[in-house]
């Protein structure tokens, strides 16, 4: 590096520092402050403003996007935005800038002889068609909770609808599928019963393995703003390492990995010992459950007595010998949930779904709010918080999930299948009731050769980068190298470890290069429309699967008939004429997402989770479901699910009422779930646990975060962070290269001491988002039995200095 | 806030070599005095850059030859009366040895 090329990188260094710094510091100061220094610009400049939901996380924040020439040129917080009022993070900010990195992709390149070439759409299409037709049943679909509802919708009705496959998963499955099966077992149906008031009327928060500084630092926000206004909230930061979430916290509990089961246990043990569970409103609304042998939805159903035998053993002394946690802390949470007139919100993500008990501990954790009666007022809520934009309204709302159908149904239910089949106009017996492959399995079999038994030959990846965010990924992603008969499609913006092995590449629209429709973690439902130009010829994802079902259409698959012989995806416009959607030069004709949501919010009431019209929430900034109409027409919105005093479809003098119960008597079930060990610990040629997760500025794998000056940066690369004593102990120093070891692999990267985050001793954290330093190289890929989600949260490693 | 990524301000400062940049953000006392004279030891604090004040919260920068300089540097600031925590928001390496180039760009 010349010392010109020094220089310049050094100004532009302090600029982003500085820039991120005050960011910050506007963050902390609260968000009056920032909404007040920063006031909603309008019309004059020459730039057009229009709305549209923050690419990155699930929190759902809205921006204001300024668009001059063509381009996104400016960025703002939307003020009018209940979500955010006005603030975003620092990756918010920057949302404009992921569409420009210099690298994006523009065409369609096949690889010939090793070789990645441009190909023509018209030739990537028919590339992918002939590959299906050939092999229709050994091919998979893989998207993520970034598919919009419309993508998502579209996806889904090709593969189930349209191949009688079921081989269609997100990547949602490793990071909110343990949420699911929790929400399933104890309600009977997903998603959280309260919203992000929640944050504002609690008196207590407990962040369960939560770093929401972090990850959702808007909602932190919320949280924090409080204080500044006076009020007091008692934060409780229950976590295996420290973090910057941990710097506000009241309490700050270090438990040793896993051991959430038996603390959870805990609190329950001490909340019947003391009889300070809330006993009227268990006998109410409450039942028991215990698992069965082969762990499942149900389970069994138990009695208040066999609950509490089976939580005997967990006194606080013993809670602390295998948690690590003081027996007075743990005393401390059951005073707090004993304590009616407190309310109390529990908030997790990662550190509970990525977990090889995460349905376990999700259970746990409602099961705690439920005995002690905290549930169903403002306040009182133990809710999940998503990582991806639509991982609630696409993965888990529309169904892109190998079991699944739309709006809650499953393929293994016969009405369920017939009604689907209704909808999408099929013949009856078209969808097939054999679920799919689930992630961790689908991607196992794609790399094992078909001969000893790798039963998928071609999967399409949209909108996610299996080849970062896989677990084990020399078993489960790197495996493919070499095998001549598997063939990768890969549809993304940037070049990314899974286009590294990709044999076709398809150029995508990003954000806002497209309209879309994705739902929050508080089940809010967000609209955009496009507003500029993808580069080159990048295209929507959903016009190429629209583009690729057409092309069955025309080989003569019959799937993509329907009932009346029409195309699958026909669309009409106002004058009743079919368009040629498959057409890239008519797919904007008419507004496709609009006719497919319209389709898609006939599957919604099953389970009320009623969507509202399109055009509804073009004018909104997202509405929560069930969006039911009123009597003069209106759309309301429902934020407290369940709840009387809010939710339309409790019934009068119900208080509260579980209406989609798993024991169909409008009860929630309380489970136990025993404490138990990892499925890695660490021993004697492994000695550290190693957690991995995300970073403030960086989204997930960094595809697009890392394309951004600022936030590339601001952390340009990974690195271990370790305990200042195991590392002196090695001869390491903030900076040096350690070699990290497990029994899947070895990377090498950076120590950083006492930075942002602190593990305690014997511990280790990396992030994930370098893709020049894959962590997932040497993660674990144990799975929860229920979810599949992957743990990756725990394996054992070891460390050496090089 | 609005922000337009055209517009990068920059510094003219001779690099040290092998330098370091640490965004912080730092946490002042609420006592008024307090917090000024402490603003007043920052401006002239050795490489320390600062931003605007917010309330309790400066965002500042602090550039440093090395790791163990930058830490020492740290637990200074930390140490002036009215400075009540040190955030490290950001971290940037100029070290050799950092791959400037964007993943996958050799694709």
């Amino acid at each position: 590096m010349n010392n010109a090329s020094l220089l310049s990188r050094r100004q532009f260094c302090i600029t982003s520092a500085l820039s991120t710094a005050t960011v910050l510091a506007a963050m902390r100061a609260g968000r009056g402050s920032l909404v007040a220094a920063a006031p909603q610009k309008s019309g004059g400049s020459g730039i057009r403003w229009e709305k549209a939901p923050c690419r990155f996380c699930g929190t759902g924040c809205h921006v204001r996007v300024g668009v001059e020439n063509g381009k996104v040129v400016a960025i703002e917080g939307d003020a009018k935005a209940d979500v955010n009022k006005g603030l975003l993070c620092v990756k918010g900010y920057h949302a404009g800038m992921i569409l420009y990195g210099k690298d994006r992709l523009t065409q369609p390149l096949l690889r010939k002889n090793g070789k990645l070439e441009p190909i023509t759409w018209d030739e990537a299409i028919d590339v992918i068609a002939r590959r299906i037709m050939d092999q229709p049943d050994r091919f998979a679909i893989y998207g993520s909770g970034q598919w919009t509802i419309p993508e998502g919708y579209a996806a889904l009705k090709l593969i189930k609808g349209g191949l009688s496959n079921n081989h269609i998963d997100p990547n949602a499955r490793l990071c909110m599928a343990s949420a699911v099966t929790g929400y399933l077992s104890v309600y009977g149906v997903d998603e959280p019963a309260g919203c992000y008031e929640d944050l504002d009327r609690c008196d207590v928060l407990i962040l369960w393995g939560n770093n929401m500084a972090e990850m959702h630092p808007v909602l932190f926000s919320r949280v924090i703003d409080r204080r500044s206004r006076g009020e007091k909230v008692t934060l409780i930061d229950l976590g295996t390492r420290t973090t910057r979430t941990t710097d506000y916290c009241d309490h700050k509990l270090l438990f040793r990995p896993h051991s959430d089961l038996a603390i959870a246990n805990g609190i329950a043990h001490l909340l019947l010992k003391r009889g300070t569970y809330n006993r009227a409103f268990v006998e109410k609304h409450c039942a028991f459950r215990f698992d069965t042998e082969e762990p499942s939805l149900q389970g069994r159903p138990a009695t208040l007595e066999e609950y509490r035998k089976s939580l005997e053993p967990y006194t606080p002394e013993y809670v602390e010998k295998i948690s690590g946690v003081a027996a007075k802390d743990i005393e401390m949470l059951a005073d707090l949930f004993g304590r009616p007139e407190l309310r109390i919100t529990s908030t997790w993500c990662m550190g509970m779904n990525q977990h090889s008990r995460g349905t376990n501990i999700n259970r746990l954790v409602h099961g705690i709010h439920l005995l002690s009666g905290h549930f169903g007022t403002p306040g009182n809520a133990p809710m999940s918080l998503t990582g991806q934009p639509s991982a609630c309204g696409t993965v888990r709302e529309v169904g892109t999930l190998v079991h699944a159908l739309p709006g809650g149904r499953v393929v293994t239910n016969p009405e369920h299948r017939e009604f689907t089949e209704k909808i999408w106009n099929l013949p009856a017996g078209r969808i097939n009731p054999k679920p799919g492959h689930h992630t961790v399995v689908l991607w196992e079999k794609f790399c094992t050769p078909t001969d000893k038994g790798g039963d998928i030959s071609t999967i399409l990846v949209q909108v996610t980068n299996p080849g970062q965010s896989l677990p084990n990924l020399h078993k489960l992603f790197r495996g493919k190298k070499g095998l001549k008969d598997k063939f990768l499609i890969v549809s993304d913006v940037y070049p990314t470890a899974t286009t590294d092995l990709a044999d076709l590449i398809l150029p995508a629209s990003l954000w806002v290069e497209k309209s879309g429709m994705v739902g929050n973690s508080e089940r809010r439902t967000q609209q955009w429309f496009k507003m500029v130009e993808p580069p080159g010829q990048a295209r929507d994802d959903c016009w190429m699967l629209i583009a690729i079902a057409r092309r069955l259409y025309e080989l003569g698959h019959p799937g993509m008939k329907d009932k009346s012989g029409e195309f699958l995806f026909t669309m009409k416009d106002e004058s009743g004429m079919a368009v040629p959607i498959w057409d890239w030069k008519h797919y904007y004709d008419i507004s496709v997402d609009k006719q497919l949501f319209e389709e898609y919010r006939k599957f919604t009431t099953m389970k009320h989770k009623d969507l509202a019209p399109y055009d509804e929430y073009a004018k909104a900034r997202g509405l929560r479901w069930p969006v039911v109409q009123q009597k003069d027409g209106t759309w309301r919105e429902t934020k407290f699910r369940f709840s009387e005093f809010d939710d339309p479809y409790v019934a009068k003098g119900a208080d509260i009422q579980f209406y989609h119960s798993v024991t169909k008597d409008d009860r929630a079930l309380i489970w136990f779930a025993p404490y138990e060990k990892a499925e890695e610990e660490p021993d004697q040629d492994y000695p550290f646990w190693l957690c991995t997760g995300r970073v403030l500025e960086h989204w997930h794998t960094g595809t697009m975060t890392m394309r951004v000056p600022q936030l590339r940066g601001a952390v340009p690369q990974s690195y271990v962070e370790m305990h200042r004593e195991d590392a002196t102990r090695l001869g390491l120093k903030n900076g040096d290269l350690a070699e990290l070891k497990t029994r899947r692999g070895v990377i090498r990267l950076p120590v950083w001491l006492d930075g942002r985050g602190k593990p305690p001793k014997g511990s280790l954290f990396v992030p994930f988002f370098d893709q020049r330093l894959l962590v997932n190289e040497i993660t674990l890929g144990a799975v929860c039995p229920i979810s599949k989600e992957p743990d990756y949260k725990k394996c054992a490693a070891a460390v050496s200095k090089v | 806030m609005s922000e337009r990524w055209d517009s990068v301000r920059v510094n003219s400062q001779p690099p040290p070599e092998r330098a370091l940049v640490n965004g912080l953000l730092l946490t002042l006392a609420q006592d008024e005095d307090l917090s000024d004279q402490a603003c007043r030891q920052l401006e002239v604090f050795p490489g320390l850059t600062l931003g605007a004040r917010n309330g309790s919260w400066l965002p500042a920068v602090l550039e440093a030859s090395d790791e163990e300089g930058a830490h020492k540097l740290h637990e200074e600031i930390a140490e002036i009366p009215g400075v009540l925590h040190v955030d490290v928001v950001s971290i940037h390496f100029l070290s050799e040895g950092i791959d400037e180039s964007c993943p996958s760009e050799s694709l």
